[in-house]
């Protein structure tokens, strides 16, 4: 790090002591090493300092002395980001959103709820229950995500195949831009004039600013709610399940398949007694008979396609425990495996059996396991790659086959992410989908809203230092031109 | 003309009352006109249908007309994974037709052709129109999953994909929905399908009462009811409700309906003539047309104020969204009908009137105008979509 | 209902490393065990259940913030400095992290095992460490907190403590004596006097012989609640033996790093109360109860006590985990009380019983629950914290108490003493008092066909005697 980066850090941690109160600047060695990561822990980097605003006005007083000192900053929610999204920079701060956690106002009338960054995607439903209203994206980790990073991240979760994502239920944000200036986007009215500039805000991993505040979108809680478990001799099956269903005309509120090793994972968690090589989950909700009908059909159609036997949640705890074996997969993997990866791709649904396969391919071809978790309504696949980190070399396996798996999604005209985001994970793949060209597109909407990089450097969009040269894309930034700065 | 005429060859460009009228074939030649036109500082208005070019501020100035319908056609659909990928200058009509026409896989695009059988794919969402299905199914934003567009510098970018859930990047989409064709040219969408429902049923309720409907729709709106289409018409007073289901799922929403109030049932017939109704009713009339949305608990109060000003309003009940027909183009009335709208905290956006009408253009938050002039210079720095 | 930021910052941990602690924080084999920091994968689950990330929203003040600094201290990353002992010292060991945890992390054995090097390779500066000796010297020995108790009651009694609470010296007083002080409203000259008979049998042929737990802090200043249960268990046919020798179980020592201690404690407990006659050995005190139910693993490589410690732990059973195995007794009499039930960390967290308490309550003709909001965040409490940090547990409190009064229940129900002291003092705070007490207190109030209002009377009046200037 450069002296003079060094200094501009210090500088900005020293006057934000005036904005934000002492105890809420982290200068310490020690406890800035707890800011050096997110969920995805691969990657670790030990911010310059840590700044913790307990109000918009602060947040924005903060980015102003980022913006006036040229030090670069990253918005961090809950940290539990699994595409290192909130990695800091080493001479940068990190802009900490827990302490702004406050619901602001439940509106029930006009069924809308006005909250903080701060606030857990699960607390906003918690809020509206009373009134019999609940807020649709639930990503997995409901829990501890924060509203702030589910829209930087354009959450979606088991229920988006019905529901859409977090942009879909977002109407206004307050966001602070990198100068400072705090703006107003989007409109408590349907139809507002200009451009969706919300719409991009939304799914920018903080690139573009910081949202501080937000009016979410509640819906009615369904009437009814019907979910089974059909288990499957295997993937392919299973597979053909679900392109029957929706085949059938029927939109399930959420498709979800596990393989034989994601439920082992998730039988150490929960009292599930799944045995079988893929179990699908799939959700009905909406008007009770409406609901009841699609489910008969529903199970017939799992029975047709080979299911061995389905298992329907007779109560609310029944249901509970089939999407607690289905959330904590992921984390409950960590009892099968030293280490894993995450990973997070998306594909035309219909190529669902081809790309499996393949996955299996290549993991064989590594001698490596890998489980399989995902959203198959969407085609969004959460191939789980497991590795012990003692074996030399063996992560750097790991990593290659998860890459090789993305780039598998793209070979099928899908997606190198459906829900995680690009963060830093990903930053070097987005060539694989995109042009030079269609790479700087985005590039230019960035400078729009950020003209001088200090917003999350070095995240969503590829730079040759992280990645090499990018055939057609980078042009050198007026600040690097200038010798004022020099891109991550 | 010569000039223009050179860039794409002669049999690209036509004349319509005295503007030229240039129609590219694909995307490269979009992205070289568009280059050529920032070159030579060209001013250009892109076209599809043409059917809603009121919708927009009046160009001032106009050097040729960019016609998007050459770029028509399907260019991929996926029944099994319900996407469907269509040139931006294809009409909408035939869009829908060519999905609803496969009747093996009973799909649907739920895009409200608003502005009649000409309408595009492009100009829906350049204008981010949306008709009376929005109540379910969203606006543009909601059922468009990527696109492929040439900025106003000529390069030919693409934005989203083909798959219905994917993060990587920015959407873009979003940005150019409603952007009016002033930052890129659409040239490709990619597009969300639904399915065909078993049955559609419809129910209106009639009363004068605003005060009657606002507590109906309030009622309804909490109520386990998925309608596909819940729309107001005053001051005629009626309020319809299409309900889409499997047959058991429409008659018990049905019959819950009715135990809110009184209800006529329309016949299937009678049910998708209002439908057809309400999608061309921005379009009625000679006078003033205004896009509004107010906050769903103002309902009562817009009605109020549509009724006062002599004007029709036909919009969807609970979002609060839709259009009001005023039955001249006095200022004067349009004046007092804006204002209703903004004292409520309301949008208004002309659909058919201007300036000379008392409908300014609109002005951005200080702020906001920022970033959206900084965005107009990074993809159309030379100006040239006006 | 949303949390209220807190501004006030963790209290900071005073004094430096000893020997080479500076730069190699623990002890070679000794920490925090390499493969339980290993399990940890950073998904960030337990930081909204964290009592200290709901107050001030710092990593470092989190479960997963914690590990990782014991993760870099095990790998001499960073040495063992005030700074980072600071966010160890400030964890309530609620446990409410290992319930959430997907990963299955132990991060109870993970601190646990953390503060034992703490205690040992870290020097508190003067004040904290005698503070921190003066309790330990008096919480775990019944007698001694009598004698703590006994002036704090008739203090309280003499109506003193509401003019000393009015008066500026009292604002003067240190935090910490302070805290000391607000506990005190619920105990009793009854509570003092009163405790458990050495032995008690039902009429008729008992179904079950068991020990009983009578505790420290619990025998000192809730010997009502003692003999209550012994009452109780009575009456569902259990034969009680409450050995008068029996001493504290350790607990609060282990729970503070003090191991050595600790065990030594266990090992005379199990002297005492194990008896191959005894068929169950129950505790009333979540926090004794999760530590009993540890002294298998407390012996485990020690030969001599291993199996037997074993065994002793199989039988440890939380009282309301007894009584929800057996028959309600016919003469529970209807007592028409609304009940907001509170879970105690270790009776939750540690030991997996919620549902029981729940059950023993409603088997209660007339009594209905309501639900706490955010039911799994401390009160604050937590052994000796409330003590130790008084600020965060003060606010932890406070969050509790208002997340109380929204139910807006007839009594609150808890089955931990510190838990009841911590809830009561911040219940007493504000408006018109909620009684509390522990569930057995409830169901021996029905066995003695006890009136509903009369019994709620009294203990309000008790605790409006305390009256509040906080």
């Amino acid at each position: 790090m450069a002296v003079a980066e060094t200094t501009s850090v210090l500088l900005v941690a020293a006057q934000a002591r005036d904005i934000v109160g002492p105890d809420w600047v982290v200068t310490d060695g020690a406890q800035l090493r707890v800011y050096e990561c997110d969920g995805l822990t691969n990657h670790r980097t030990v911010p310059g300092a840590v700044i913790l605003p307990g109000t918009t006005e602060q947040v924005a007083a903060v980015v102003r002395l980022c913006h006036e000192h040229h030090v670069p900053f990253v918005a961090r929610g809950a940290g539990s980001g699994l595409s290192g999204g909130a990695l800091p920079t080493e001479d940068g701060i990190v802009i900490g959103l827990s302490r702004l956690r406050e619901v602001l106002d439940v509106d029930a009338a006009n069924q809308r709820v006005r909250v903080q960054p701060g606030v857990t995607n699960l607390r906003v439903s918690e809020v509206a229950a009373p009134f019999g209203l609940y807020y649709a994206p639930d990503p997995s980790s409901q829990q501890v995500c924060t509203i702030g990073g589910n829209l930087a991240e354009n959450s979606g979760g088991a229920h988006c195949l019905k529901y859409g994502f977090t942009v879909n239920h977002v109407l206004t944000a307050s966001v602070v831009l990198s100068n400072g200036t705090i703006v107003e986007l989007g409109s408590e009215a349907p139809d507002a004039p200009g451009l969706d500039l919300l719409g991009v805000v939304i799914g920018s991993e903080g690139t573009v600013g910081i949202v501080t505040e937000a009016l979410l979108n509640l819906l009615p809680k369904p009437e009814h709610v019907e979910t089974l478990v059909a288990m499957f001799p295997s993937i392919e099956t299973a597979g053909d399940a679900v392109s029957a269903i929706i085949a059938e005309g029927v939109v399930p509120a959420a498709v979800e398949m596990m393989d034989r090793l994601a439920i082992d994972a998730a039988k150490t968690q929960t009292p599930i007694t799944w045995d079988t090589e893929a179990a699908l989950i799939v959700e009905l909700d909406g008007p009770a008979r409406e609901v009841r009908q699609q489910f008969e059909a529903v199970n017939a159609i799992c029975k047709r396609c080979g299911a061995d036997a389905i298992q329907v949640a007779a109560s609310p705890d029944e249901r509970q425990t089939i999407w607690r074996a289905r959330k904590s997969a992921f984390a409950a993997v960590g009892q099968l495996s030293p280490a894993y990866l995450v990973q997070d791709g998306v594909i035309p649904r219909t190529r669902l059996p081809e790309v499996l396969s393949g996955i299996r391919a290549l993991a064989d071809e590594a001698g490596l396991r890998v489980a399989n978790v995902f959203h198959a309504g969407d085609g969004n696949l959460h191939p789980l790659v497991l590795y012990d980190n003692a074996v030399e070399g063996e992560q750097a396996k790991a990593e290659a086959i998860a890459m090789r798996i993305v780039e598998l999604c793209v070979d099928f005209g899908g997606s190198i992410t459906g829900e995680h985001g690009i963060g830093i994970e990903k930053v070097c793949s987005m060539p694989k989908m995109f042009t030079g060209d269609d790479l700087t597109a985005f590039d230019r909407v960035r400078s729009a809203f950020d003209p001088v990089g200090l917003c999350n450097p070095g995240k969503l969009l590829p730079t040759p230092r992280l990645c090499g040269e990018v055939p057609g894309f980078y042009h050198a930034h007026p600040v690097e031109t200038a010798g004022l700065g020099e891109r991550m | 003309m010569a000039e223009l005429a050179g860039i794409l060859g002669a049999d690209r460009l036509s004349d319509e009352h005295g503007t030229p009228v240039l129609t590219p074939r694909d995307a490269a030649e979009v992205s070289t006109l568009l280059e050529a036109a920032s070159k030579t500082g060209l001013a250009l208005v892109v076209r599809g249908g043409g059917t809603k070019t009121s919708w927009r501020p009046t160009p001032t100035r106009c050097d040729a007309i960019l016609s998007t319908a050459a770029l028509a056609g399907i260019v991929d659909r996926q029944p099994g994974d319900m996407t469907l990928v269509a040139q931006a200058g294809t009409p909408l009509a035939a869009l829908q037709a060519a999905v609803t026409g496969d009747t093996t896989h009973r799909q649907r695009l739920m895009l409200d052709g608003v502005g009649g059988a000409a309408s595009t794919l492009g100009g829906i969402l350049a204008t981010r129109a949306a008709g009376p299905r929005r109540q379910r199914y969203g606006t543009p934003r909601d059922i468009v999953i990527g696109a492929r567009y040439v900025t106003g510098d000529g390069l030919a970018a693409k934005t989203g994909g083909t798959v219905v859930k994917n993060v990587a990047g920015y959407d873009l989409a979003k940005l150019l929905i409603g952007s009016q064709g002033s930052l890129a040219v659409i040239t490709e969408v990619s597009l969300k399908l639904n399915p065909v429902p078993d049955v559609a049923r419809t129910v209106v309720l009639q009363t004068t009462d605003a005060a009657a409907v606002a507590a109906f729709v309030a009622a309804v709106r909490t109520a386990a009811i998925t309608a596909t289409v819940f729309d107001v018409r005053w001051p005629e007073g009626i309020v319809a409700i299409r309900i889409e289901s499997t047959p058991d799922g429409a008659a018990a929403q049905i019959e819950l309906l009715q135990g809110f109030a009184q209800l006529e049932e329309l016949s299937p017939e009678a049910g998708d003539a209002l439908l057809e109704e309400h999608l061309a009713f921005p379009f009625t009339g000679a006078g003033a047309v205004l896009g509004i949305g107010v906050r769903p608990e103002h309902l009562a109060t817009l009605l109020a104020a549509v009724a006062a000003a002599g004007g029709l309003f036909v919009g969807r009940a609970t979002l609060v969204a839709g259009d009001i027909v005023l039955p001249d183009l006095d200022p004067e009335r349009i004046g007092r009908v804006v204002q209703a709208v903004r004292d409520l905290g309301g949008n208004v956006q002309a659909r058919r009137g201007d300036e000379t009408h008392g409908l300014a253009a609109h002005t951005a938050a200080p702020g906001v105008a920022m970033v959206e002039a900084a965005i107009k210079q990074q993809l159309d720095p030379a100006g040239v979509l006006v | 209902m949303s949390l209220p930021v807190t501004h006030i910052p963790p209290r900071p941990s005073t004094g430096h490393p000893l020997g080479d602690a500076a730069t190699q924080a623990f002890a070679e084999d000794a920490g925090p065990e390499r493969a339980l920091l290993d399990d940890c994968v950073h998904c960030g689950f337990c930081l909204p259940t964290c009592p200290t990330y709901v107050l001030w929203g710092e990593e470092m003040d989190s479960p997963r913030g914690r590990i990782l600094l014991m993760d870099l201290a095990d790998k001499g990353e960073i040495g063992l400095d005030a700074s980072t002992v600071r966010h160890w010292d400030s964890c309530l060991g609620c446990m409410a992290c290992v319930t959430a945890c997907p990963s299955a992390v132990q991060y109870d054995r993970l601190i646990e095992q953390t503060r034992a090097q703490v205690e040992e390779r870290f020097d508190r500066e003067g004040s904290d460490q005698r503070f921190r000796n003066a309790l330990f010297a008096v919480l775990p020995h019944h007698r001694r907190m009598t004698l703590v108790a006994a002036p704090l009651v008739a203090y309280r009694a003499s109506g003193l403590q509401r003019l000393v609470r009015r008066s500026a010296l009292y604002r003067r007083l240190p935090e910490r004596v302070r805290q000391l002080e607000a506990l005190s409203p619920i105990v009793t000259w009854a509570a003092l006097r009163e405790q458990a008979p050495a032995h008690s049998a039902p009429a008729s042929e008992p179904k079950l012989r068991v020990a009983m737990l009578t505790g420290c802090v619990q025998r000192a200043i809730f010997g009502d609640v003692n003999a209550a249960t012994a009452r109780v268990l009575t009456a569902y046919g259990c034969e009680v033996v409450a050995p008068r020798e029996q001493a504290c179980c350790g607990a609060l020592e282990l729970h503070a790093g003090r191991q050595r201690s600790a065990k030594e404690r266990a090992r005379a407990l199990i002297w005492v109360l194990d008896d191959p006659s005894i068929d169950r050995i129950v505790v009333n005190s979540a926090g004794c109860g999760s530590t009993l139910k540890e002294y298998g693993e407390m012996f485990r490589d020690e030969p001599s006590l291993a199996s037997r410690a074993e065994a002793f732990a199989a039988k440890v059973c939380d009282v309301h985990e007894l009584l929800a195995e057996l028959e309600p007794p016919a003469q529970l009499r209807p007592l028409e009380i609304s009940v907001a039930y509170h879970d105690a960390c270790h009776l939750a967290h540690a030991q997996g019983v919620r549902s029981q308490p729940r059950e023993v309550l409603t088997s209660i003709p007339g009594v209905t629950l309501r639900e706490i909001p955010d039911a799994a965040i401390c009160c604050g409490s937590a052994g000796i914290y409330n003590l130790i940090n008084p600020e965060p547990a003060a606010e932890l409190g406070r969050l509790k108490a208002a997340h109380v009064r929204s139910v807006a229940p007839d009594a609150l129900a808890a089955a931990n003493p510190g838990c009841l002291l911590q809830i009561s003092a911040n219940l007493g705070a504000e408006g018109e008092p909620i009684p509390t007490f522990h569930p057995i207190e409830l169901v021996d109030a029905s066995l003695r066909g006890e009136d509903a209002a009369e019994f709620l009377a009294r203990r309000r009046a008790l605790l409006k005697s305390a009256g509040s200037a906080t």
